[in-house]
């Protein structure tokens, strides 16, 4: 049997940048179907996420039972507007997450657009809606109900203000 | 870094909750994206931004900062340089990188000009020397050396100064969160008002002195010159850093265990580069721990040289599911990932029957291992008082490892020696066998010990049969990049 660790890394070696559909993403490994793969036909979306599970608890006990050695999955990448979108979709990532959401980020500048697509999992503390149904859904940011009248950035410095009295 | 007094003119009641993930990328896509068009400066967006974002995850960078086994290891062996060397010529000839020494001058610039020295509990080290260079800055020079042997113990004392007065403000709104959480928080409260925006405002100062150094040059150099009296987090001190902790934040360590806050804590561990040397773990480290200033400032850079109209934001939320995990022999299976090399075995990335099959085999080799460490366990408990042992038992239950286990020829040789034990006359003294049964149960726990180091080897196959849906604690950010790659970029 191979040694567990080059194992893992031979695994892990192949990673990173590529492309689902045409979209770039910040951190899709190249070597995983997209959506409409084939391989994907005929199998439930319950499965799908249970497989999805899997292999991030799979990942996670490898974490947990052995030093992955840090490579530089950034060499390859010498594009300067892919690492430059890689650090602000990174950097984002980081903002999303308050306490305990779980998120990825990826990003794309169109034009004077910059759209940004945050994947977000169930957390114990949620507070928005889930779907209704099995499958996933799209959700847009909604104006706070409180809103009335300000701006966002009054808003924000209002709940920083007033976090003092729930947090 | 201003004050944030502006706040007290904003009397808008707001729902008595945190934001939710929805709410919250709202605000973050309307003040970033009108924040430079709006009559809100960058400056005046980015301090309230920060200061938001501080009031959201102040208990995220605690908890991150107290990390008992990898954060104040860091922190603590700092704390213990008493003395900072002389530095030597090969740490005066290190290359400068222009955007260190900015980073450098910003740090002199933003905190150390702009702070209020005049308030002592501010700053509470003398630094003359340093403030000799901060108050002669010229904005166009670019031969600062902010770290020198007339700055360097005066930059290791503020360095600390700044790190402990970092740490205590988060503890502080932490611990006035946690003991709000157990009151009646109906009905404003100015004292407890003030007391969270001073903290919050010092997390904020200080975080951004912190950030300012972990990206300069000072710090670059300091943590070269005193390599040899930092301790290697990962090596060394723990079992002391253990009980010094336990001793000083019971509460924590209480708060610790509900929350089960230590998964995420254990998935950082492996983004500290362990090549390069100690001052590249505790740049990291650094770096790790004011993360969130960090990002503030990578996005409203881009965003202000993007001058984009428009931020568009979607959310794709997954469907709440059960915890079930699809069996990982079927994710390997063929249905589920596209079979990489088909087992021709051309790129070198492993099939799916190749990883199926080194999983299973990793399975068996921890059930075997782990069976051989019970028998271990039992044998040394049936020798062990080691004057009166169960010898028949012992005996027994060494006959039981299998054959072809990697550690039978360990086990004859146990066997042996109780062979020998065994065959020492009644009337020899009794001290002679005595010393025999010693060596015997000397044997035993090295083979425990033995068997011990292989099953913590084989732990994750131990823990795939059984694996559960880990229940993340802390946010995650999928796609954060490791401190390594970070720095590439």
């Amino acid at each position: 049997m191979a040694d567990f660790e080059t194992f893992v890394q031979r695994i892990l070696g192949f990673k990173r940048t590529g492309e689902i559909g045409k979209q770039k993403t910040s951190e899709a490994p190249t070597l995983l179907p997209g959506p409409d793969d084939p391989i994907f036909e005929g199998i439930p979306i319950a499965n799908k996420l249970a497989a999805f599970k899997t292999i991030t608890s799979m990942l996670a006990e490898i974490k947990r039972s052995t030093a992955v050695q840090i490579g530089d999955n950034l060499q390859s990448l010498q594009d300067s507007e892919e690492r430059l979108q890689l650090k602000v979709s990174d950097a984002l990532g980081q903002l999303a997450v308050g306490q305990h959401e779980i998120v990825a980020v990826t990003t794309t500048i169109a034009e004077r657009l910059f759209k940004v697509v945050v994947t977000k999992n169930y957390a114990r503390d949620d507070k928005d809606p889930l779907p209704p149904t099995p499958h996933p859904i799209i959700l847009h940011p909604l104006e706070p109900d409180d809103l009335q009248g300000w701006s966002a950035f009054d808003y924000m410095i209002a709940y920083t203000k007033n976090s003092a009295n729930y947090w | 870094v201003q004050d944030n007094n502006q706040c007290t003119s904003h009397t808008h009641t707001i729902n008595r909750k945190p934001p939710s993930l929805s709410t919250h990328l709202w605000i973050l896509s309307n003040v970033l994206c009108k924040g430079g068009q709006s009559n809100h400066d960058w400056t005046e967006v980015t301090t309230n931004l920060t200061r938001y974002v501080m009031a959201r995850s102040f208990q995220k960078m605690n908890h991150r900062f107290n990390n008992k086994y990898l954060s104040l290891p860091f922190f603590r062996s700092l704390l213990n340089v008493n003395a900072v060397p002389i530095m030597s010529q090969q740490t005066l000839e290190k290359e400068r990188d222009q955007m260190e020494v900015d980073s450098d001058r910003r740090f002199l610039e933003d905190f150390i000009n702009i702070s209020p020295l005049e308030n002592h509990d501010f700053i509470d080290v003398k630094i003359p020397n340093i403030l000799h260079l901060a108050i002669n800055l010229s904005s166009d020079d670019n031969s600062l050396e902010l770290y020198t042997n007339k700055t360097s113990t005066e930059f290791h004392q503020l360095l600390l100064d700044i790190l402990v007065k970092f740490r205590g403000a988060l503890q502080k709104v932490t611990s006035y969160d946690n003991a709000n959480a157990k009151k009646d928080t109906t009905g404003e409260d100015p004292a407890r008002e003030d007391t969270f925006n001073k903290n919050i405002h010092n997390i904020h100062v200080y975080g951004y002195a912190l950030l300012r150094l972990s990206r300069g040059h000072a710090f670059r150099l300091h943590l070269e010159n005193i390599a040899k009296l930092l301790e290697d987090p990962f090596h060394s001190g723990e079992e002391k850093e253990d009980s010094d902790e336990e001793e000083e934040d019971s509460d924590e360590e209480e708060e610790d265990s509900i929350e089960d806050f230590d998964e995420e804590l254990e998935a950082i561990q492996p983004t500290f580069p362990r090549t390069g040397g100690l001052p590249k773990s505790y740049t990291a480290w650094l770096r790790l721990m004011v993360s969130h200033f960090d990002a503030i400032e990578i996005v409203v850079r881009f965003l202000q040289k993007l001058q984009c109209d428009t931020i568009s934001v979607d959310i794709l939320v997954a469907p709440r599911t059960d915890n079930t995990l699809l069996p990982w022999q079927e994710l390997f299976s063929g249905s589920y990932l596209p079979n990489m090399d088909s087992g021709r075995n051309t790129t070198g990335i492993p099939s799916q029957d190749d990883i199926r099959v080194f999983l299973e085999q990793g399975i068996s080799r921890a059930e075997a291992v782990n069976h051989d460490f019970e028998l271990a366990k039992m044998a040394c408990i049936q020798w062990s008082p080691a004057q009166n042992p169960q010898h028949s038992q012992a005996t027994t239950t060494l006959g039981l490892f299998p054959v072809n286990s990697n550690i039978r020829p360990q086990v004859n040789d146990i066997l042996a020696k109780i062979n020998e034990w065994q065959l020492i006359p009644h009337v020899a003294p009794k001290r002679e066998k005595a010393a025999v049964s010693r060596i015997i149960l000397s044997m035993m726990r090295h083979l425990k010990t033995d068997l011990q180091h292989q099953k913590d080897g084989l732990f994750f196959f131990s823990k795939l049969e059984d694996m559960k849906l880990p229940e993340w604690p802390m946010g995650t950010s999928a796609n954060q990049l490791s401190f390594h790659e970070i720095s590439q970029l």
